[in-house]
């Protein structure tokens, strides 16, 4: 079933948790709502739910005008952040709570509830109470949960982040196995920017109640329509300027920075002569060479190395500039290469490629 | 009001339809059960207090204050409460400070035995310390046996004259003695709680900068503890101020509950005296536990919940305070036994005058009550199970509601379900009869009914309070989840929020089970008749008999000390250390 949120406005008193969001999510497709806390994520995901009516808009399923139906009625699974498993029941009875509900026959409501738990690889778990289970197992227990009462939507608020680094990444992974093999659509809500962009089949960045980009992992991460998306997704260097010259030919433009040099970059939509933009670059597409080094043809900024962390597989450079700021480099596989040290005169190298423009 | 109508005009019609209506329902019915039977009695009370010949006036407080004995009444019950609750913070915070903070052997049977009295209702207390300190009690005997006195020593009925406000009063020291042995665990629970939820790191971080000792104690400790203080000190003051059957059992008629008793009895229940005694008596009380919430906050009893936070600063006591806690604890624990002492020996007894201890033993008197006194005890099980069932449902409908829905005025329930904890027994039985007196609900005929119904309101703040805790353990995602998955709001509340609640609810409902057992004020002015009474009403018929009744009062004393007992013990093993704070105001 697809979801539609058309125009959809929460207000808590004066506080405006979501603005006007709307979105589209279409059938089987997993779609994530990404944005640092009180972006109006979670509150976006409990209108859908049901837990809150929007002050404005719409929410439909497929067709059905879900507004003001209430959460008991709109057959949704949601995995809460917390897992909110009920202490006095065991798995079997937390899981197949939902089926008893439905009036759901004895016999298949078993056969459901142990499919469900296989699913989630916890057969043999059924008759543990929740105090019995490990983080990772409360997780799957609450999954199986939403998942045994085939729901329309499965929705999912922070599901890992009670969990371990290692144990988040493997849940993630299965998160995403599952919903694929049954094709269930679903809403995920989380701040982590990674377990984002590896999940979603299409991805909101939100902040301060609105959806600042709608897109893929892709798109999002190499195509950030404003500062605010290329700063939170991953990390981004920038560089105020001026457009000096539009090479439509090449589909190349010229900027001038705000610090006197220029930088080319790759030609925007609507990017036009006299435009102030802001010149985007990952550190990953930044190459640090000694000075004036730097291969000609590339962007070349010249600094001094402030800090280098090593991670092993990558050296991850602070270089301060002769204005002041600092932009970071990150060169992987740095095997074969030499690791500056500090205070260490360099050049910083990109291709015109990828440096992005950001209109402002 | 104003501000009511202000917040529903802000509601917006998506909201109305987003509201819970069987919430509201409920809510709407436990909000007008208790404007109904507990402020539109006490409404009554005061217009009348405030009415003569049809207008509003003020002559029948002038009356009041123009007869020098009931300004005595008025003082003596004031001085009576203050004194009470110093003698009980003398002896329930150092109580509170040695069993939190130190470290001494047998201090689990101390501190066990150190809630004794919280097992004895006061009125009880009082006839058992009448056979131990009376003036031909144990140790008056004792005494003269030695021939170390020739006149029996007055412990119980002591007073000092004093004259405050040219007003001939006294403070009687008996009856501070009785009052304190029996209430100072108030002080002693509310204080402990308060001092072992005290994060060590504040204490350390003071240390760290200096202070040590009493300086410590003085500038961080007692401020972070004193909101619970404040709390038993409040509740012990209204006890005391509205305490009706101590003076009755000692027989000190110049308190202002007598006197609000009496003048009630002798005017058959309606006379603008009484009503402005109460309206006294309410006053007093409802600024104190106003001003404590002003003071505490509402978010104080957020604080109770199973299984209190264990202070880490608990100490080895040295050698010399350790010799003064065993001291302290033994006087104390000796005084506070003495009540049930003279109880149960006076139960099986009915030779015991001139003599220590009894001559002989029977279980007479214990016959005799189940036999002459079964109905007493058939009504008070009746009654009070009724309460029990009453208030476990309401309590936890109101602790619902108050901490999960969004209702406009949310607030007042809050308030009124706890108002019964500041509103005087005495009061609400003369608002009944006030109100009743005449109607189908007449006290005279329907005493049964009508004083059910005011015992499950003046005990109800112990389900709701309990509720209220329950439910701010319930995390509301488990019920959220439950919507979720398709289970609609009323099955969720069955399923999933009152299975989780039972346990305090229950636990709470028994304490309201007991108290409505050992209520006094109420019982005493609403009951009319012996075919109504209850156990306690029966204890006062008893001492009125000349031959054996003190006797076999002090059987069915026993019997009540026991079924507290019982009680106290189930309620602390769901409670664990923070039960005393189920018996704080506001």
């Amino acid at each position: 079933m697809d979801v539609r949120l058309e125009d959809l406005t929460k207000k808590f008193g004066e506080l405006i948790a979501v603005d006007h969001l709307s979105l589209d999510v279409e059938e089987g497709e997993l779609c994530t709502l990404l944005g640092p806390s009180g972006c109006g994520k979670t509150t976006t995901l409990r209108c859908v739910a049901g837990f809150y009516t929007p002050d404005e808009g719409k929410i439909y399923f497929g067709d059905k005008l879900m507004t003001d139906v209430p959460p008991f009625k709109r057959n949704t699974g949601m995995v809460f952040q917390n897992y909110a498993l009920w202490p006095h029941m065991t798995v079997f009875d937390n899981v197949a709570y939902g089926l008893r509900m439905r009036g759901v026959r004895r016999g298949e409501t078993a056969k459901w509830v142990m499919d469900a738990l296989r699913l989630v690889h916890l057969e043999g778990l059924e008759k543990r109470w929740p105090s019995q289970l490990s983080g990772g197992q409360q997780q799957r227990v609450a999954l199986a949960r939403a998942l045994v009462i085939k729901p329309d939507v499965l929705l999912l608020d922070e599901p890992l982040s009670n969990l371990d680094a290692k144990l988040r990444v493997e849940m993630r992974t299965e998160i995403k196995k599952i919903q694929r093999e049954l094709k269930i659509t679903a809403i995920y809500v989380t701040h982590d920017q990674e377990e984002a962009l590896s999940i979603s089949d299409k991805l909101v960045v939100m902040n301060q109640g609105r959806a600042q980009q709608i897109g893929t992992p892709r798109q999002i991460y190499e195509d950030p329509e404003n500062s605010f998306v290329a700063d939170f997704i991953g990390i981004a260097n920038f560089i105020k300027g001026r457009v000096k010259k539009v090479d439509e030919k090449n589909l190349i433009a010229i900027v001038e920075t705000e610090h006197g040099f220029d930088v080319e970059a790759m030609l925007e939509e609507g990017v036009m002569q006299n435009m102030e933009v802001l010149a985007s670059v990952r550190p990953e597409a930044i190459t640090v060479y000694h000075r004036g080094r730097a291969p000609g043809g590339m962007n070349s900024i010249d600094g001094m190395v402030k800090l280098t962390t090593y991670l092993g597989d990558v050296a991850r450079y602070e270089v301060e500039t002769s204005w002041g700021s600092t932009i970071r480099a990150d060169v992987y596989n740095p095997r074969h290469a030499h690791i500056f040290s500090e205070k260490e005169e360099v050049s910083l190298g990109f291709k015109n490629e990828d440096t992005k423009l950001i209109k402002l | 009001m104003k501000k009511l109508r202000l917040g529903l005009s802000e509601w917006r019609w998506s909201r109305l339809k987003a509201l819970d209506w069987g919430a509201f329902v409920v809510f709407v019915s436990a909000l007008s059960l208790l404007l109904v039977f507990m402020v539109y009695p006490i409404v009554l009370v005061v217009i009348d207090a405030f009415k003569a010949e049809g207008h509003f006036s003020l002559y029948h407080f002038t009356t009041f204050w123009s007869m020098e004995w009931y300004r005595t009444g008025l003082i003596n019950s004031l001085l009576l409460a203050f004194f009470s609750v110093l003698a009980t913070t003398m002896v329930g915070v150092p109580l509170a400070y040695i069993f939190v903070r130190y470290e001494f052997l047998g201090k689990r049977v101390f501190s066990i035995l150190a809630i004794i009295p919280m097992i004895i209702p006061p009125f009880v207390g009082a006839l058992g310390l009448r056979w131990v300190l009376g003036h031909s009690g144990m140790v008056n005997l004792f005494l003269q046996s030695l021939n170390l006195i020739r006149e029996p020593i007055p412990f119980l009925f002591y007073r000092i004259p004093v004259n405050i406000l040219e007003v001939p009063s006294d403070i009687h020291l008996g009856m501070v003695f009785i009052e304190a042995l029996h209430l100072y665990p108030i002080i002693y629970l509310n204080t402990a709680a308060a001092l072992s939820n005290i994060d060590p790191s504040l204490e350390e971080q003071a240390e760290n900068l200096g202070a040590s000792g009493f300086r410590l104690f003085r500038t961080v400790t007692l401020p972070l503890m004193s909101p619970g203080y404040i709390a038993g000190a409040v509740l012990v003051f209204i006890w005391v101020l509205t305490d009706l059957g101590t003076p009755l059992i000692i027989g000190y008629p110049h308190v202002i509950a007598y006197q609000l008793f009496s003048v009630a009895l002798a005017s058959y229940y309606q006379s603008p005296t009484a009503y402005v005694m109460s309206v006294i008596m309410t006053v007093v009380s409802l600024l104190l536990v106003v001003t404590y919430r002003r003071y505490v906050g509402l978010r104080e009893y957020a604080k109770i919940q199973a299984g209190a936070a264990v202070s880490r600063r608990v100490t080895q006591p040295g050698i010399l305070k350790l010799a003064m806690c065993y001291l302290f604890l033994s006087i104390l624990i000796l005084a506070a036994f003495s009540p049930h002492i003279g109880i149960f020996l006076a139960a099986f007894t009915r030779e015991w005058s001139l003599t220590i201890l009894p001559a002989s033993y029977t279980l007479d008197n214990f016959i005799n009550v189940f036999s002459a006194g079964l109905g007493y005890i058939e009504n008070s099980f009746l009654y009070c199970t009724f309460v029990f069932i009453a208030n476990v449902f309401l309590g936890a409908a109101i602790g619902y509601i108050l901490v999960r829905k969004e209702i406009p005025g949310k607030e007042v329930l809050d308030y009124l379900s706890m108002l019964p904890m500041a509103v005087p027994g005495i009061v609400i039985g003369i608002g009944y009869w006030r109100a009743w007196m005449g109607t189908p609900l007449d006290p005279f005929f329907m005493a049964a009914v009508v004083l059910t119904i005011s015992l499950t309101i003046r005990r109800l703040p112990f389900t709701v309070r309990a509720a209220y805790a329950g439910m701010l353990q319930i995390p509301k995602d488990y019920e959220e989840a439950s919507l979720n998955i398709g289970a609609p709001r009323w099955r969720t509340f069955i399923h999933i929020t009152l299975p989780l609640l039972l346990a305090s609810v229950i636990a709470g409902g028994i304490l309201s089970f007991t108290y409505a057992m050992l209520e006094v004020s109420t019982t005493l002015i609403l009951i009319a008749r012996a075919e109504h009474g209850t156990m306690t009403w029966g204890i006062f018929q008893y001492t009125n008999d000349p031959r054996y009744g003190w006797n076999i009062a002090s059987a069915m004393g026993a019997i009540l000390i026991v079924l507290i007992a019982v009680s106290l013990t189930i309620v602390g093993k769901v409670f664990g250390k923070q039960t005393g704070a189920l018996f704080r105001v506001g």
